[in-house]
């Protein structure tokens, strides 16, 4: 099958190529730049005024898995959600949606490949189970690490470096995620013995160690492993006035490793103003700036009401004043983490809030390179994913980002330099911060740009002076080279994946790893270890994983 | 290898042989042990293994074909029953999306009395490795059935692990428990204590802890008084109080209102529709009690029930599903059935259709979660069997009703990967 999409702007920033009209090609489910003389295609679509790019690619969301479940079980409130084809309306049915939902939005939109970034060991069946059934998207997981008891055990037993990074390995392996995500390092794990204020020099109340340590020895393992994308972190003191000290002091930790800051905007506060809560953007986006082994994903915060849920238990659990409507989930898993989940209002009003709005904005104005700066929401904490197009169109339009500022708090109004930052974010910039950038942080080579041979996932969109309208509503969605959608109507399906490491480690710490799994979650890792039949035989989607090659010691 | 006979999921290294409930599914099932062949007992008539239609024995292509006309025509059909496994959860949801059919797990209404109990108050809860390893008291709510459905509920929950910061823990029993089962609990490393209560006064109970007077049970006050990390622990389906859902948020406030940090949580163990609960959630939105209509998931845990016990549902075409031969059936005919052998009808009135299917985790390998909601586990073919599962009759009927709405042009298909 041979498809010709003729006339459009083809968008791949992906080798520093810029924009231009040209013609591209489809062959089965690959892009080909050229086909041969005598082909003919066998579908000529012409997208003259439009732009094409690939699939677009949520680094940070959290679509699937128990605490994702738990957040569906607590806000029944809207008793009715759409699942048809069809019939969905303007915005999401609530705010942590249905895998069916979920799947069907982030296609409408364009996107085709999401990452659940706090998969827990003991609840990784279920997250695949559940990132299988979100329809149209593949998917990658990422292990939670760092407050698992075994681990803390092992650090304060002063291990060497070389058994943390066995471990990390077989926890990668063995529940086929692409990564490691570290929350509160210590921190959370620290909460159950009694401390609620652990930072990262803190010596752990039981386990002899800091998160600094827990977050070097993983940061480490990581990068030794060869697994493609760097640790991913979220740092402690999330959403604290001040903490842009801790974030500043996680980057140190790393002591070079690469590392991923996960929804940074919750991560950049200062201690300035009137109220006591400023925005640090700037010194973050420095750091970034600075050091290339540095990404990020935002973290941006949308006004209204949603759902946050995270490991971060400590936060969370201080949070729960905050909590509207007045309920909440807390739940202790396993001995390996935990997770809170907090019903909350972000309310353009309040001053805190309309501050996060700006800052998550600053950090994308202020990051040079949009190979390393991602959009997202950390959905649905700080907002639902469907907000994408309208963050598009507050980067591509200045005036517009004006307009929606004069309704902010008027004391974030007076202080935040978003408008003094007058850049506007160009189409292939978009295609970066979206697309080829984070398909590169990832290790993925295959998808996020339309260079001969990648996968055939493209977009097409219809050029619109409106940002938010063009990027809403795709006119064509090709899928592994299949046509999926068509003005805003599904038309096909096609086969899904999931994207996981494939870790060479010394096999010498099964033994260790038995005895110590045995001694403190009291039954055997075996039942822990997810095999690749299942993904065909369960889950409903293939596997598709990548060799990793270790750093030389 | 995990078992699959009671929501426990325990493993092969758990001293599983030990469990008094697995070797009695075993010896049903005709398995000495998990590597024998198995011989299912054919001599009577509710044990055939195929499938009938009006007591009939048919063809399987013949009854799924059937089974699919009765559900395109049906105006208000439900389907429930036992459905435990991931798989067969799947595929009864798609097909009450596909007939426009109100799906739910069979006799839920102590699972939803916890559920809405739950979406109102919130819950603060820890799993089972996070109880074992740092809760230094636990507390069981009920009484002996607690035990007898998960025998291995006590040295799961109660063994001090190696590495544990704990030396020993107290374990408190309030409700009405045997003195055979408290013995079961006791170690060199826990005292038990059990407290007689009355079971449907016990929240309001603890609640008085709270308060600056004296509290309403002194002895429970001393037994858990200075706990650092205290758990609660019971099964719903236990309770027999009158407003079972005001009986369990009352206890979980408490229980939320008593912690500071993490040192004081719940454990509400999940019968065998925590699978069921768990897919539909993240399908629908919602934990069960579902309505579809033209692709729409309507939820209302009130209107959407059915009782077990009635003779007079609500529908024109039950579709039931037993993946568990032990379990009650409906006191109404089912339209469809879907058993495993020996569930089976040997006198009229028969089902209109019947078809026999294996059980998850003896007759096919499945996916079930455990009753902490945290764990799904995999729990593998015991016996050699034919028998189809749940989930591929099920998928076949949602095949066949798809063919006949793309030739009658009835109802557009709602759903595609």
């Amino acid at each position: 099958m041979i498809i010709k999409l003729t006339g459009g702007v083809i968008c791949d920033p992906a080798k520093g190529r810029i924009s231009e009209a040209r013609d591209l090609f489809i062959v089965n489910d690959r892009i080909r730049e050229s086909i041969a003389p005598n082909a003919k295609p066998d579908a000529t679509y012409d997208v003259r005024d439009c732009v094409v790019m690939s699939g677009g690619i949520d680094i940070h969301t959290h679509i699937g898995g128990g605490k994702v479940n738990l957040a569906r079980l607590l806000m029944p409130e809207r008793k009715l959600r759409h699942r048809s084809k069809a019939d969905f309306g303007e915005s999401l049915s609530c705010p942590v949606p249905s895998t069916h939902e979920a799947g069907n939005r982030y296609l409408r939109m364009g996107y085709m490949m999401a990452v659940e970034p706090a998969v827990v060991p003991c609840n990784a069946r279920h997250a695949h189970l559940e990132m299988g059934d979100t329809p149209y998207l593949d998917t990658a997981g990422l292990l939670l690490l760092g407050n698992d008891d075994l681990l803390l055990r092992w650090l304060s037993e002063n291990v060497s470096q070389s058994q943390i990074t066995d471990y990390v390995g077989w926890m990668v392996n063995a529940h086929q995620c692409l990564g490691v995500k570290v929350v509160n390092a210590g921190g959370i794990n620290a909460f159950r013995f009694g401390s609620s204020d652990y930072t990262l020099d803190q010596v752990h109340p039981h386990y002899a160690c800091t998160g600094r340590q827990i977050l070097h020895a993983i940061a480490e393992a990581v990068d030794h492993l060869g697994l493609p994308h760097p640790v991913h972190v979220h740092c402690s003191q999330l959403g604290v006035a001040g903490n842009i000290e801790t974030t500043l002091a996680t980057i140190d930790a790393v002591q070079g490793c690469r590392i991923h800051m996960a929804h940074a905007q919750f991560h950049a506060y200062g201690t300035d103003g009137p109220h006591g809560f400023s925005s640090a953007a700037g010194r973050l986006a420095d750091a970034v700036n600075r050091n290339p082994e540095i990404s990020l994903d935002v973290g941006q915060v949308l006004f209204g009401q949603t759902v946050t849920i995270s490991a971060d238990m400590a936060h969370q659990f201080a949070n729960r004043k905050h909590a509207d409507p007045r309920k909440v989930i807390f739940q202790t898993t396993e001995c390996q983490t935990a997770c809170g989940v907090v019903p909350f209002r972000y309310r353009q009003e309040q001053y805190v809030h309309s501050l996060q709005w700006t800052i998550g904005l600053e950090l994308l104005l202020r990051i040079e390179d949009p190979h390393r700066v991602f959009l997202t929401t950390d959905h649905p904490n700080g907002g639902p994913f469907t907000a994408y197009p309208h963050l598009i169109r507050l980067l591509m339009d200045y005036n517009y980002r004006q307009e929606v500022l004069a309704k902010l708090h008027p004391d974030v109004r007076a202080t935040s330099p978003i408008s003094s930052l007058r850049r506007e974010y160009t189409l292939d910039e978009i295609a970066m911060i979206t697309r080829s950038g984070p398909a590169k942080i990832l290790g993925l080579d295959h998808i996020g740009r339309l260079a001969d041979n990648c996968l055939a996932d493209v977009v097409v969109y219809r050029q619109n002076a409106n940002a938010e309208r063009m990027f809403t509503e795709p006119h064509l969605v090709f899928r592994n080279g299949q046509l999926v959608l068509r003005d805003n109507k599904i038309v096909g399906g096609a086969p899904k994946s999931t994207w996981s490491a494939l870790v060479g480690y010394d096999t010498s710490i099964k033994k260790r790893l038995n005895e110590a799994w045995q001694g403190i979650y009291g039954v055997s890792p075996k039942s822990t270890i997810i095999s690749e039949g299942e993904f065909q035989d369960h889950f409903g989607i293939s596997l598709q994983r990548i060799a990793c090659v270790p750093l030389a010691t | 290898m995990n078992c699959p006979f009671c929501s426990l999921l325990c493993d092969e290294d758990d001293a599983i042989d030990a469990c008094e409930l697995r070797s009695r599914k075993l010896r049903g099932f005709g398995v000495q042990s998990p590597n024998t062949t198995f011989s299912r007992p054919t001599s009577s008539e509710s044990h055939f293994d195929g499938a009938r239609i009006d007591g009939r024995l048919v063809s399987l292509d013949e009854a799924i074909l059937t089974a699919s006309s009765l559900l395109l025509n049906a105006r208000h059909p439900i389907i429930s029953g036992s459905i435990l496994d991931v798989h067969s959860s799947r595929a009864a949801i798609e097909l009450a999306e596909r007939c426009d059919a109100i799906v739910d797990f069979a006799d839920s209404d102590a699972t939803f009395n916890t559920l809405t109990a739950i979406q109102r108050a919130g819950i603060v809860c820890e799993t089972i490795a996070e109880i074992r390893f740092r809760a230094d008291v636990v507390i069981f709510i009920g009484d002996d059935r607690l035990l007898n459905a998960m025998p291995r509920l006590g040295p799961r929950i109660l063994d001090i692990p190696a590495s544990s910061p704990l030396s020993h823990r107290r374990v408190v029993l309030l409700g009405n428990w045997s003195r055979a089962a408290k013995q079961s609990l006791e170690g060199s490393d826990r005292v038990v204590t059990s407290i007689q209560s009355a079971l449907p006064l016990l929240p309001n109970s603890l609640y008085g802890l709270l308060g600056p007077s004296k509290p309403s049970s002194a002895e429970i006050a001393s037994l858990i008084g200075g706990a650092s990390n205290l758990v609660v622990i019971w099964n719903p389906e236990h309770i027999a109080a009158t407003d079972r859902d005001l009986w369990t948020e009352t206890l979980l406030r408490w229980i939320s209102k008593s912690n500071r940090g993490a040192s004081c949580a719940a454990l509400p163990l999940a019968g065998r529709g925590i699978t069921f609960q768990q897919v539909c959630t993240w399908l629908t939105g919602f934990p069960g009690r579902v309505r579809f209509q033209q692709g729409t998931a309507e939820y209302d845990p009130y209107r959407f029930r059915f009782p077990l016990k009635s003779q007079d549902l609500p529908t024109d075409c039950l579709l039931w599903v037993e993946q568990d031969n032990e379990a009650a059936l409906p006191d109404s005919v089912p339209n469809i059935l879907l058993a495993a052998p020996g569930n089976f009808r040997t006198v009229g009135p028969y089902p209109k259709v019947e078809i026999a299917i294996g059980l998850p985790g003896v007759d096919h390998e499945s996916i079930l979660f455990r009753s902490d909601s945290v764990d799904a586990s995999i729990c593998p073919q015991l016996r050699d069997s034919t028998l189809p599962s749940a989930g591929k009759v099920l998928d076949r009927i949602v095949a066949a009703l798809f063919q006949a709405e793309n030739a009658s042009g009835q109802h557009p298909g709602a759903r595609a990967k």
